[in-house]
Parts: C-alpha cells; structure tokens; sequence
C-alpha cells in the first residue's frame, strides 16, 4: 500500500495535468473532448442471486454489453471495464479484489464484451479500493478529457475503506469528475450511503436498470450550453469584460475560468459547461459576487443570471498635483474591512453602491458613503497638496510632530524625521503646528509650538 | 510638595534629632535652590494718554511708576534681574502712533539708579499697543547660554486700542521659549478689559483703596511668581512606573475647549517627568499623543501647589521591513485597532505604539493582512515582509487583464490592468498567480487565455499576450 502511494502520487500528478485542462480546452475546442468511460462492476457473491428476469450478474452484463455497442458509435468516447469481487470467494474476504479487466482505449466495446463473459461473481464489494485503483486506470494519454466512473453494484461497502472520502480526493486531484452510481435493488438505506461519492440512481429491475444508465448517458454526452447574464441596475445583461470563475461545488476545484464577453449580437457569449457538477460561480468584480450551488440542466440552453451593475471611480486632485502613487483604501460603507486600494488618478470599476473610501494623504481624507453608480463616472477631487520644508539649522537632533488644526482641536499628523538638516513633508491645505523641542533637553518647558499655513501648490518654511 | 514640607516641617519639631534633621533638610533645600533656573522679569509700563487718569492723590502712571519702583527693589533680594519696556509714551493720542512701544531699559542696565531716571521721564500720551509690544518683547529677552525662566509683568489700565491680537501674540511667546504667560496688574481695570485679558495672562488688581497698595500687589506677583502653581504628568508604563515619555500633549482649557499649551513631555535629568508650569487659573483637558492617543480630563491645579496626574501609557514599537531592496513606492500599512484607523505607517520605518493588539494592513500587491500584532511593553515588534517579484506583462493588442492570486484551488482577483496599456510592470508578494487575458474586441468567451505563474522574490517574470 505505501509503494503503491508514491506511484501513484506520479500518477495522479500525469493526470493532474490532463484534467486541471478540462475547463479552458472545453471553452477552446468543445467539439474534441474526448470523454472516457470506466464501467465499474459489482461481481461479488450476491450479484448471482436472482432479480428480476434472471440474476443481477447476468443482467447487469448485458445490459453493459448493449450499452458499450451504442456508445461504441461516438467518436468522442472511450471506455473501459473494472470489477471488484471477481478473484476470491466470499470466504477469504479479499479486501483487494479489484482490477483493471479491459483497459480504457477507444474502439473497445467488443474487448468489453468478450471480456464479461469470461467473468465470475464471487466476493466482498471493496468500493473505496477499487475506486482507488481507478486513478491508474485513466493513465495513457494527456489529450483533454472527462474521466467518468459509472459504479453498478447490488451492495454496500464491504471493506474498512471510506469510498466518499476517496471520491472526494480523486475530483479534487482533478482525477474523476463526479462519479454516477447505479444501485441494484439497494434498498433505501443502502442507497443513502452513495449519495456522498456521485449521482446514484436507483434501479428496482431490468428495465428500471437500462432506463438509469441510458439517462446517465444522456446526461454525460448530452450537449448542454449556458449562458450567463451579468445584469445592470436595469436587469439588462449589458455588464461585461469581468474575469468568472465556475468552481465544482463539490470539490472546490476551478473548472472554467474565462473573461465574460458579449458576442457579436451583443449578447452574453455561449459556454460549454458540462452539466455533471453544480457549480459556485465568482464573478470577479470588485469586490467580487458569488453564486452558489448553481446547477446546469442538461440537453438545454441554460441562462443564469447575476446581477453585476458597475459604475467607475476615479480620485484626482485639484490643479497641478505633486501626489504620485497615492493610496485609496476603498470600503463599503459602514464596514471596516478593505475591498480594494485605488491609487490616484486611476479609474476603476466597481459594483454600484455605497463605499466609504480613506485617502492616505497626509492628513488622511476620509469620505464616507461615496455613490458609485450605473455606467457612471464618480469622481473624487481633493485639494493639491502644499509643502513644508523643515530645515534644522542647529544640526542638533529634534523631537517634533506636525498637528494639524481642527477646529478647537489638534489632530496628531505625523512625527518629523527630527536628525536631517532638510525634511521636505506634503500636505493637504490647512493650518498646521510644528511642535517640538530639542531632543537632548530634559526641560519640558523647553518645547516651542510654531504655527503654519499650508496652502494648494505653495511651500512654507520652516526653520530652526 | 508643599504638604509634604509642611509635613516634614512638623515632624522635625516633634523629632528629639531635630538639629540632625533640620541640618538634612536645609541642605536638600540648598540644593533645591542651586538647581533653580534664573528667572528674567521684563516690565511692560502702560504710558498711554489713560494713565493720565486719576489714582489715589497722583495719575495712574505715578502708581504703575511706584509698583515697579518697589517690585523692582524686591526683585533684586531674589536675585532676578529685570527690564523695562515702555508703550504710548513716545507719540501724542493724536498721532494715534500704533507702533510707540520701546525697550526703555534692557536687562544689562538694570540698576535701581537707571529705572528712577528712566521713570522719571514718562508722562502718559498716546495709544496702547499692546500686541505689537508682546512681540517685541520676545527679542528684550537676549539668547542665553543657559536655561533661564523668562517672565513678563504687563502694567497697564485698559486693552489694546491698536488693531493687534494680543491674545495670539502672548499665544506666540510660547514658540519663542516664554512659556509663562504674562501677568498683567491692573489699575482700574474695567471689567470688559479684564475679560478681554483673560486671553493674555492672569490677572491682578491693585486695590485702590489701600495705602499699601503696592506693597499688596508687589508681595501677590512676586509670590506667584517664586512659587508657581505646577504640574506633573505621569505617563506610567506596564509596570506603573512613570518612565514613559516623549509624547505630546495639548492642554485645551476646561471650560471653553480652546488650545491652552502644547508641551512635549520630556523625563528631567533624574528620570522624573519634568515640571510644567501652566496658568492655574484653568482647568484642563489634556490629550496625550500617543498612538493611539490618550486623555486626562478636568485637571485642575492648585495655586502654589505641585499636582500630578498620571494614566497608564505603556508602549512598544512596531517595525516592519521588507527584505532587499524593495520595489514597491512608498509601501504603507494601515495599522488598525478595533477597527479605527490608528495610524499609516510606512513600511522600514519603527513606530510606538500604545501595548495591546492591532491589526496590521500591509498595502502590497496582494495586501498582506495580520489580524493579531500584539504590541507588548517596551519590546519591538519586527515584521519582515518577504521582497517582491516583478511581473511585466507585454501586450501585442488592447485587452482585459485580470491577475488572480491562486490559493490552493481559489482565484483571489489582485489587481485589474488598465485596457489601453500595452506594457505594465507589477510588483507581486512572492506565490502562484494567473493571468486572464482577452483582447478588447473579441467576441468569444473562447478567446481568453490564461497563463500561471509563479513568482519569487527579486525575480522578474515576463507574461506575454
């Protein structure tokens, strides 16, 4: 089991690499998706009893055989055959009773039939082991493809294996999408515990059996589109040119990522979004919007809407300015946490709303409850900034602190550098105090509070 | 300070060792008084043509004359040197001479024989500018090499009738090192002007009606003056010992909230928060610029006592620094507590801060957020930030991008570039970016192409589209 770890860590990195694609080659070119098939079947001890017309077994492998025919005829399949319980009877509890019985090729529905004929039910039902042997089993190419695992089985877990658990890793490692399981006369208890590795269905006989897997079919190779509409204040899908991102809901895995385009009609251009996992869609606005648990319906064009109005924003000051580089600390109004830092004289998109927005001058300007609205330019002007310059004559060290006056009240702006001879500090227009005294002297007394003006584009002195 | 003497005072007299102790107490007094910084009086003398009005048997001006006469003959037993500027006693009223104010006697002449003679030729005329010789008064003051108490005595019957502010000029003395605001003696003050001093000074009357008026008022100033009302401020550290200090602290009055006195609190040269002398007459607000800052409110002196008040300012410092040299222009955090704004501090700076737990903004790309800094008493707290990568991106047509900061499978979006700019170099946080890219005038969702990255500190990456 620990060799087999580290091979496969080699595996699941190969396949890594041809399933992480998935998403943008979907996008790119949809029409050469390749789409690989593992049927993964049940042959434990119980497969033999009767059911319905004959025994589950036997059903089960004609039922397979008829649908590997049919499939046979799709350019964009390829299939393969694992089993587990097919080695050892029931009494040596074989909690390695799986392996690869056709290999996934395309061209291979006779292989597969050939081979179910030659098959025996005998064993436990190890789900969790055989479904971790299937991540060697879509080894072999690294084209763009959907690997679907379709598990038929009449029982539950047998081994001390968590097969939910190995579900859940094989998607994330972006192995296996969400597998499809098809339960034969389960009841509904047993039922229950497949619903956290994939899609179960439930199958009471022969033809309840052929319906579920036709419809699981359906469903995988079915031509789905979506499109999604990012909306206005209006409800009118005219909001584009935003980064989205569809991840699995499942797993957490970004399956599609793109940049949302009006086609040439002016309308939300189409997508290819296989219908096998529901999504949580972020559109990357600012700050961004999340729809979650958003599920496709296949065989349809699906519209999903997303309201997404935005208006721009732009800080600039007033005449010649000496700002460069000048932070904006946007956030929404009446809450504390930092969307976005808009730095002066660029525009920037946002939702439409109400932020507050810190502009990190010296002293800061604080504007509460700025409206950014539909389509709209919101522009914010603050006053130039003037100089100070302090030039310390003395050569000896200061202590000091510029305070800017606030109507009856001095706000603390900033400390003065104190040991160079010229220190040059912009600031916002105002009047302002130096206050500061040598920093050797142990006299408090000894402090000296100078006042000054500071106004648009012009510098003040000062001197000591 | 005074109680304890009293105290101390007291005990001896009951104590058996008294010669011992009274020995042990005159020579820490004798200390006490060679410690003691020299004190400068300037006389301000109202001569304006309202002095002329009539005081007791003789001209209000005869009275100003006999104050200063007797309070200058005090003075010279304290050993406090004195000058005498003179304003209105140059031009008639009807030359309404706003700028008649004259430094009669310098400190370097001040002899007892000068000031008679010097008095003995005033005779009240003109106009009271009051302003203009409170601002003239700071250069009667000469530079000295040591540290001297310097103190101005304004004797006068009424207020300014120029067009100057004395309230901001006596305001001014302090950033020109006076810090005591002036006393002003009033004779006959009516009580409009003694409002409108309230600004300049404090105010004493002479009292007319006694014979001994100038002996009255000499012994009122000079006692106030020898014994000022003081403060102490204690800023106490974790510990409760008062060693904190260097912040600045605004005195706003009590009563009317104005802006009394900015005093930088400094430890003396025994390690004790230094003296300050403030106008006992108000009380005070005082707010404390610490980071973030901190209030004594309703302080309220004692004249002729030493008060102290204390509250608890326990700091450490915060640095941040980033490794090599740093790309990023002018890289700021925002340093948060409770979620107000405390400060904007730049990153390779070191800062204090009051002890406690801030959060901490870093404004790179992507910003670099720590929610719990904690600030502990007289330790620096260094954050190192990790040097930025650059990323230039190089656009062959107009288009979108987005950069995303990819955290385990969650695109974060960081930064939107501009449309238009076809190059455009980003300073990026060492870790795993994409870049979306779609030109501006595709039609296809199709057309985006994403790009990952990866990006090390002090390495350049190239993105090309």
């Amino acid at each position: 089991m620990k060799r087999n770890h580290s091979k496969s860590l080699f595996l699941f990195l190969v396949l890594l690499q041809c399933i992480a694609s998935i998403g943008f080659a979907q996008i790119k070119t949809s029409t050469a998706v390749k789409t690989r098939i593992l049927f993964m079947m049940d042959a434990s001890g119980s497969m033999t009893n009767n059911w319905s017309t004959s025994n589950r077994f036997k059903i089960s492998k004609t039922v397979i055989a008829a649908m590997a025919d049919s499939l046979q005829k799709n350019p964009n399949v390829e299939m393969g055959l694992r089993v587990f319980g097919s080695m050892s009877p029931l009494s040596v509890h074989d909690c390695k009773d799986s392996r690869i019985e056709t290999p996934i090729r395309p061209n291979n529905a006779n292989n597969i039939k050939l081979k179910l004929n030659t098959l025996n039910a005998k064993g436990i039902t190890p789900i969790a082991y055989a479904l971790e042997q299937c991540a060697y089993d879509f080894v072999g190419s690294n084209e763009k493809c959907r690997n679907i695992v379709i598990l038929i089985t009449d029982g539950i877990e047998s081994c001390e294996g968590n097969a939910c658990e190995v579900s859940k890793r094989l998607q994330q490692k972006g192995i296996i999408l969400q597998p499809f399981i098809i339960g034969l006369g389960l009841s509904a208890e047993a039922a229950a515990t497949f619903d956290c590795i994939g899609r179960y269905d439930d199958a009471q006989d022969e033809i309840g059996f052929r319906k579920a897997l036709k419809s699981t079919m359906n469903f995988i190779l079915n031509n789905t589109t979506v499109q999604l509409n990012l909306l206005d204040e209006k409800g009118k899908a005219t909001e584009t040119n935003v980064p989205v991102t569809f991840y699995d809901n499942v797993v957490d895995v970004q399956r599609y990522h793109f940049i949302h385009t009006l086609n040439a009609r002016g309308n939300a251009d189409t997508l290819q979004i296989d219908p096998i996992n529901n999504y949580n869609i972020v559109v990357h606005t600012t700050p961004p919007i999340e729809k979650k648990n958003v599920s496709i319906a296949t065989n349809q064009h699906n519209i999903i809407t997303i309201p997404a109005a935005q208006g721009e924003l732009l800080v600039t000051t007033d005449g010649l300015s000496t700002y460069k580089e000048l932070a904006c600390v946007i956030t929404k109004a009446n809450s504390e946490e930092t969307i976005d830092v808009l730095t002066i004289n660029e525009k920037k998109k946002y939702l439409t709303g109400l932020y507050d927005i810190e502009i990190l001058t010296l002293p800061r300007i604080s504007i509460q409850s700025t409206r950014i609205a539909q389509s709209e330019l919101t522009t914010i002007k603050i006053p130039a900034p003037g100089l100070v310059t302090i030039l310390n004559t003395n050569a000896v060290p200061v202590l000091g602190s510029i305070f800017k006056e606030k109507g009856q009240s001095l706000d603390w702006v900033c400390d003065i550098n104190g040991n160079s001879t010229t220190e040059t500090i912009t600031l916002q227009p105002g009047n302002y105090r130096l206050v500061y005294k040598n920093k050797g002297s142990k006299r408090a007394m000894t402090t000296r509070d100078e006042r000054f003006k500071i106004s648009s584009g012009s510098s003040a002195n000062i001197r000591f | 300070m005074q109680e304890l003497k009293d105290n101390f005072k007291s005990k001896i007299l009951r104590n058996s060792f008294c010669a011992v102790f009274c020995f042990l107490f005159l020579l820490s007094s004798a200390h006490a008084q060679n410690k003691k910084i020299p004190t400068r009086l300037l006389f301000i003398l109202d001569a304006s043509g309202s002095m002329a009005g009539k005081w007791q048997e003789g001209s209000r001006l005869d009275a100003a004359k006999a104050i200063i006469t007797h309070m200058a003959d005090s003075l010279s037993k304290e050993n406090i040197s004195f000058a005498l500027r003179i304003y209105g006693h140059q031009s008639e009223k009807s030359l309404v001479d706003c700028n008649d104010t004259k430094l009669e006697l310098p400190f370097a002449k001040s002899t007892a024989a000068n000031l008679s003679e010097t008095l003995a030729r005033v005779s009240p005329k003109g106009y009271s500018p009051i302003a203009l010789s409170l601002e003239q008064a700071v250069n009667d003051f000469t530079l000295t090499k040591y540290e001297c108490k310097n103190v101005i005595v304004l004797i006068t019957d009424g207020f300014e009738n120029c067009e100057g502010d004395a309230c901001l000029a006596a305001e001014k003395l302090q950033s020109a090192g006076i810090f005591f605001r002036p006393y002003i003696i009033g004779l006959g003050l009516n009580s409009e002007s003694k409002i409108k001093f309230d600004c300049v000074g404090q105010v004493f009357e002479a009292n007319e009606t006694a014979n001994n008026f100038k002996e009255q008022i000499s012994e009122v100033v000079i006692s106030t003056i020898m014994n000022p009302t003081s403060l102490q401020v204690n800023l106490l550290n974790e510990a409760e010992k008062p060693i904190e200090t260097n912040a600045n602290m605004t005195f706003y009055d009590h009563e009317n909230k104005s802006i009394k006195y900015n005093i930088i609190h400094t430890l003396n040269a025994s390690g004790n928060p230094d003296t300050l002398f403030v106008d006992p007459q108000k009380k005070y607000d005082l707010k404390i610029h610490t980071l973030p800052a901190k209030e004594i409110n309703n302080i309220e002196l004692i004249p002729g006592k030493h008060i102290i008040a204390a509250t608890s300012a326990g700091q450490g410092s915060l640095k941040m620094s980033i490794n090599g040299t740093s790309k990023y222009k002018n890289l700021q955090a925002i340093i948060k507590q409770k979620n107000q704004i405390i400060n904007i501090q730049n990153v390779n700076t070191t800062q204090n801060y009051l002890t406690g737990i801030y959060q901490v903004e870093i404004l790179t790309c992507p910003r670099i957020i720590l929610k719990d800094v904690k600030i502990l008493q007289s330790q620096q707290n260094i954050i190192n930030i990790p040097a930025a990568g650059t990323l230039q991106i190089n656009k062959s047509q107009p288009g979108y991008i987005s950069i995303f900061k990819r955290e385990q499978n969650t695109l974060t979006q960081i930064l939107v570039v501009p449309v238009g700019a076809n190059k455009q170099t980003i300073q990026l946080q060492p870790g795993n970016y994409e870049v979306s890219f779609r030109a501006k005038n595709a039609i296809s969702n199709k057309s985006t192409i994403q790009k990952k990255f990866n990006i090390v500190s002090g390495i350049a990456t190239t993105a090309n589209f």
